[in-house]
């Protein structure tokens, strides 16, 4: 337990966070005077955002790596306005190298699709069943658009902003195909874990 | 076995589609080549056919309280109606009632589409292909009308599509157990969705799938009243000494068998 207890407290005091107790208790057993305290939980923006944090000053984590073969890969909201995201449906399993070959499955989910608000559609002159293309700064790919009510524009820091849902089981091979959605997710980990931000990004749409 | 009822909950029901799924694993039927999503919102394909025995409908989210949006998803296949139009129209009576479920004898049809036109759920339908499942038998036949069976042929202790059910939204129990069910969620129910109702206690003589709604039965298209009564015995044997009339001049032909079946359901509304 103790063994333990040394080892956490070796990693860089800015790059973990603790309870405020716990800390200090922690702390005291290693020998220092001063809480060490990491940075506390707080809101950061994700890289690529629209807008900018209304809880402080600093946008995006500052112990967040960024690599420096990616740190000019990031889009801007000028020429990406819209927030995308990627999620799962129930009928196929992460890439799909199993359920993709399915008939029954791939009758229920057969392509590739993202999901858009009416507004949005409006907008772009998108009809539901279309072909899309959807661009961010690192890809581009080709979906067919659900337009539907659950799709809703955000209000964010008084702005409303469209969001462009997409699915993320699609590939090459298997039985039935479609264009990878982590085409266009940021090279960007999380500060604590390096887990990819795959699931915050910008990208821009247009019908084909 | 004789009385069981199937009851589908609505408002339990989270769209997984497992019961369409199921239904094809265990009746060994095959996928449908889909391009999109052919209904409203993930309705996928757009009806029950020959191949899709069960299905889910998605009805589009209805957003007039903007506080609580309401999504519904009914599930869907045949209601195994007591007093079933399509068994009374049949010419061959291919159909019959077994423990009461309505069954189709696919050795006796001769795929005439009088069951297809006569089902005002648009249940039954004439497969246009033939599929032998893994172990070389005959699931689907060419020109014949198929249906769901509630597990009868391939038969089971419960259905398929209630044993994979993973919210229960799906039960399968006997009549009188399943309706005293229905009316208790019903109670319950009338506090948040104060127009919700359940549908299948007195069409066609009452159905043997009870469904809990949200809403009026209308508002999901289903028939209620005049439109959900029985066929008329004598319309229905009019129209079958007039198809035997016709169908002498079919030769066995099934587009002409399904030809002349319509002319003979216009000429005995005439009558």
């Amino acid at each position: 337990m103790n063994a333990h207890r040394g080892r956490i407290l070796r990693l860089l005091p800015n790059r973990v966070w603790r309870t405020y107790s716990g800390g200090l208790m922690l702390d005291r057993m290693e020998g220092l005077t001063a809480p060490a305290d990491g940075p506390f939980p707080e809101h950061y923006e994700p890289m690529e955002s629209p807008t900018y944090n209304a809880f402080n000053s600093q946008k995006l984590n500052p112990a967040t790596v960024i690599l420096d073969s990616a740190r000019g890969e990031f889009g801007d909201p000028g020429r990406f306005p819209y927030i995308a995201t990627s999620y799962r449906v129930t009928e196929h399993w992460q890439a799909g190298a199993m359920t993709r070959n399915l008939p029954w499955l791939n009758e229920l989910v057969p392509t590739m699709f993202c999901e858009i608000s009416f507004t949005l559609a409006e907008r772009k002159g998108i009809k539901n069943g279309d072909r899309v293309r959807i661009v961010s700064i690192r890809g581009s790919i080709e979906a067919r658009a659900m337009v539907t009510e659950r799709v809703q524009p955000w209000m964010i820091n008084g702005r409303q902003t469209e969001m462009v849902g997409m699915i993320w089981h699609f590939g090459h091979g298997c039985k039935a195909t479609g264009d990878e959605c982590n085409t266009l997710t940021p090279n960007i980990g999380d500060a604590n874990t390096m887990i990819p931000e795959f699931k915050a990004f910008l990208v821009d749409i247009q019908k084909v | 076995m004789s009385d069981k009822s199937f009851l589908v909950d609505t408002t339990k029901c989270q769209g997984c589609r497992a019961c369409q799924v199921a239904c094809k694993q265990w009746n060994g039927l095959p996928g449908e080549k889909t391009d999109f999503f052919a209904g409203p919102e993930y309705t996928n394909p757009a009806e029950l056919s020959a191949i899709t025995w069960n299905h889910v409908v998605f009805f589009p989210i209805d957003r007039s309280d903007p506080s609580r949006p309401t999504w519904t998803i009914m599930h869907k296949k045949c209601y195994h109606c007591n007093e079933a139009n399509c068994l009374r129209v049949c010419p061959e009576k291919a159909i019959s009632k077994v423990d009461g479920w309505t069954l189709i004898d696919q050795s006796r049809c001769i795929g005439c589409g009088a069951c297809v036109n006569e089902c005002v759920y648009h249940v039954p339908k004439v497969s246009d292909i033939k599929h032998v499942n893994d172990v070389g038998q005959t699931m689907v036949f060419k020109d014949k009308s198929h249906k769901c069976n509630a597990c009868m042929v391939n038969q089971r202790e419960v259905p398929a599509c209630v044993n994979t059910c993973p919210s229960y939204a799906l039960s399968f129990s006997s009549r009188p157990a399943i309706i005293k069910k229905a009316k208790a969620r019903l109670a319950q129910l009338k506090q948040e969705f104060p127009k919700a109702s359940i549908y299948g206690l007195e069409e066609f003589g009452g159905l043997r799938v009870i469904t809990i709604l949200k809403d009026r039965p209308e508002k999901y298209g289903l028939p209620t009243g005049k439109k959900a009564e029985p066929i008329d015995m004598v319309k229905a044997e009019e129209i079958r000494d007039m198809y035997h009339l016709f169908s002498t001049v079919s030769m066995g032909i099934p587009l002409l068998k399904r030809a002349a079946y319509r002319m003979a359901r216009s000429m005995a509304k005439h009558v």
